[in-house]
């Protein structure tokens, strides 16, 4: 449909895929684009860079304001939505404008989990504005609530600014949702040979302080501080689509089909604000990444203009420099493989779950399998065919296949990975 | 302009690396086996010796570009290659990680991604073979059949990953 409005609600990565693939395959259509903040598409994962001086400010952005213009996109920054009307197929911005649409797209994003009142020093790390408050903020001692990759990538930065740091972990391990005990013992080893603390087990209660934080009250003691970072995970920001009538999952997404579309249609979301399903379970799960994103912007936007796109589904994978240890864990930890409901869904029983690990000169993995399939995949400082076996996993090819056609003993030298689980599946 | 791709014939390819010297020297200005956008994966296990180019494939769907959290990687127009924009390029390794070709590689001077550019569209890896093991097709219906006949050479590797 030439002559087409689309309305976009929000400037990350899947709101800009989604309005740049648009105009990709389609000139015609008016595209406006509303985002709460200022400025042009940027990186909210290169933030820790910036915090920690490795990059400037200018290159966290991804785009131009010039790529707008270009792409032709009419840009609302500043402007907050104050409410979507589905029946009339508007949205009224903060300033009183009502924009009509004929296909909206929600690209709303998440937002850090609340932990505590608000104090001066108590800080998250989201937008760029909150990266600015960081590198303006005057500390010494900081503390960081989370170990998740965001938590760990912020301590390092502090920590290359000088900064003392804790970090204050409710889990047994850090990274629980990337890495097993065993690899997260080896990077918890790495933060703690730089000087950064590491609590586990230790579950922050309150903040302390008056106007400005003073400190943070755990279970086993209380730790002194002038900065405060809240790094506790991050929750999509739902509530305009609920107020619009528009179904949330249980896991506070909203809810889409395979196409990207809401329960009201015409209505599609993309990006951290929706709940997605795992490209090897199904199950919808909050997969906030980058890649995921960007992908489900594209398949909204095809959508959007009558091109039937199905979305596949959710992939995770944390890739984390530690003080320069290369760190990937992608796919289901054996931790979250125990504590999924559903394994068959995965394609086997817990009894067919088994390890395979290696240890050798300072590198480490450890791959996950069940059955005869690899379901995930934890490196530490190796880089080389991670990327075979995360494909392997999304297309759930069974090892014994992959085995057959490397039958071929030459190939076979060259995947070290490959010489570790032959000699397992023989043992079966 | 006319898409074309690069060939692979391992089986003509005598490991003798002159195609990764030219691919350091005219990327980087020096002949670094380090600093070469292709490589030769050299193989002498169960008794047969096999040399095998590696180079990107310039896939039509590239997880490198999904991935990449700075949008870096974008394709050029004119050449139909995926190539890395070194200013955007924050060096975390990400699409290195996640090609399952290995056709992403890590520079490590610049600190950035690297991978092959095609040459704006006249690859010198090509003209530097002297066996042929490297073409530059364009994608008809004969190129592409040269192209999977390469790819069936890797221990079929290609086929189960482009499924």
């Amino acid at each position: 449909m030439s002559g087409m409005r689309v309305v976009i609600i929000g400037n990350g990565i899947a709101g800009f895929s989604a309005a740049s693939t648009i105009r990709g395959l389609d000139e015609q259509c008016e595209i406006a684009m509303i985002a709460r903040e200022t400025t042009p598409l940027y990186s909210a994962c290169v933030l820790p860079d910036y915090i920690s001086g490795k990059i400037s400010r200018d290159h966290a952005f991804v785009r131009t304001n010039k790529d707008y213009s270009r792409l032709h996109i009419h840009t609302h920054f500043g402007r907050e939505v104050k409410e979507i009307d589905p029946p009339r197929r508007t949205v009224t911005l903060d300033d009183g404008r009502c924009l009509p649409y004929d296909r909206l797209v929600l690209a709303i994003g998440s937002d850090a989990v609340v932990f505590g009142e608000h104090k001066k020093g108590i800080f998250k790390l989201k937008t760029l504005q909150d990266a600015d408050e960081i590198i303006d903020h005057d500390g010494q001692n900081a503390v960081v609530i989370g170990s998740g990759a965001i938590g760990i990538e912020i301590a390092i930065a502090l920590h290359s600014r000088g900064y003392k740091v804790t970090m204050v972990e409710m889990m047994d391990q850090i990274l629980p949702l990337g890495l097993d005990q065993r690899g997260a013992d080896k990077v918890r080893g790495m933060l703690e040979e730089r000087g950064i603390a590491v609590l586990n087990g230790e579950r922050a209660i309150r903040t302390l302080g008056g106007e400005r934080v003073e400190g943070l009250a755990t279970d086993k003691r209380e730790l002194g501080c002038d900065t405060l970072i809240r790094a506790v995970g991050m929750r999509p920001r739902a509530e305009l689509a609920r107020q619009a009538g528009i179904v949330i999952g249980e896991t506070v997404g909203i809810r889409v089909d395979v196409h990207m579309e809401t329960s009201i249609p015409g209505i599609y979301a993309c990006g951290d604000c929706v709940e997605s399903p795992d490209i090897l379970t199904g199950e919808s799960y909050l997969n906030l990444f980058w890649h995921n994103a960007n992908r489900q912007g594209a398949v909204a936007a095809r959508n959007c203009i009558g091109q039937t796109t199905h979305y596949p589904g959710s992939e995770n994978i944390v890739n984390l420099d530690i003080f320069g240890n290369h760190v990937t864990g992608f796919g289901f930890t054996e931790e979250a493989a125990h504590r999924f409901k559903d394994i068959p869904a995965l394609g086997g029983t817990l009894a067919d779950l088994s390890i395979i690990e290696h240890e050798q000169d300072g590198s480490y993995y450890r791959l996950v399998i069940l059955g005869d399939r690899c379901i995930g995949g934890q490196f530490i400082n190796l880089t080389r065919d991670i990327g075979m076996l995360w494909g392997i996993m999304v297309k759930r090819t069974s090892i014994a296949g992959l085995l057959e056609m490397f039958a071929n003993e030459a190939l076979m030298d060259r995947r070290p990975w490959l010489h570790r689980i032959r000699p397992f599946f023989r043992k079966k | 302009m006319e898409e074309k791709a690069l060939v692979l014939h391992p089986e003509r390819c005598t490991g003798c690396h002159a195609c990764e010297m030219i691919c350091s020297l005219v990327h980087d200005a020096e002949c670094n086996l380090t600093l070469s956008r292709i490589g030769i994966m050299k193989t002498n296990g169960g008794g047969s010796k096999e040399n095998i180019p590696i180079v990107c494939q310039q896939c039509r769907d590239p997880i490198c570009a999904d991935v990449c959290v700075m949008g870096a990687i974008s394709r050029n127009e004119g050449t139909g290659a995926l190539v890395v924009n070194e200013d955007l390029c924050v060096g975390c390794k990400t699409c290195v990680i996640a090609c399952p070709l290995g056709g992403v590689l890590y520079h490590h001077i610049k600190g950035c991604a690297m991978k092959c550019d095609l040459c704006s569209g006249d690859p010198e890896c090509v003209k530097s073979c002297l066996y042929g093991a490297i073409e530059f097709l364009p994608m008809d219906e004969w190129g592409r059949k040269a192209r999977l006949k390469g790819a069936e050479n890797l221990g079929r590797i290609f086929e189960i990953l482009y499924k």
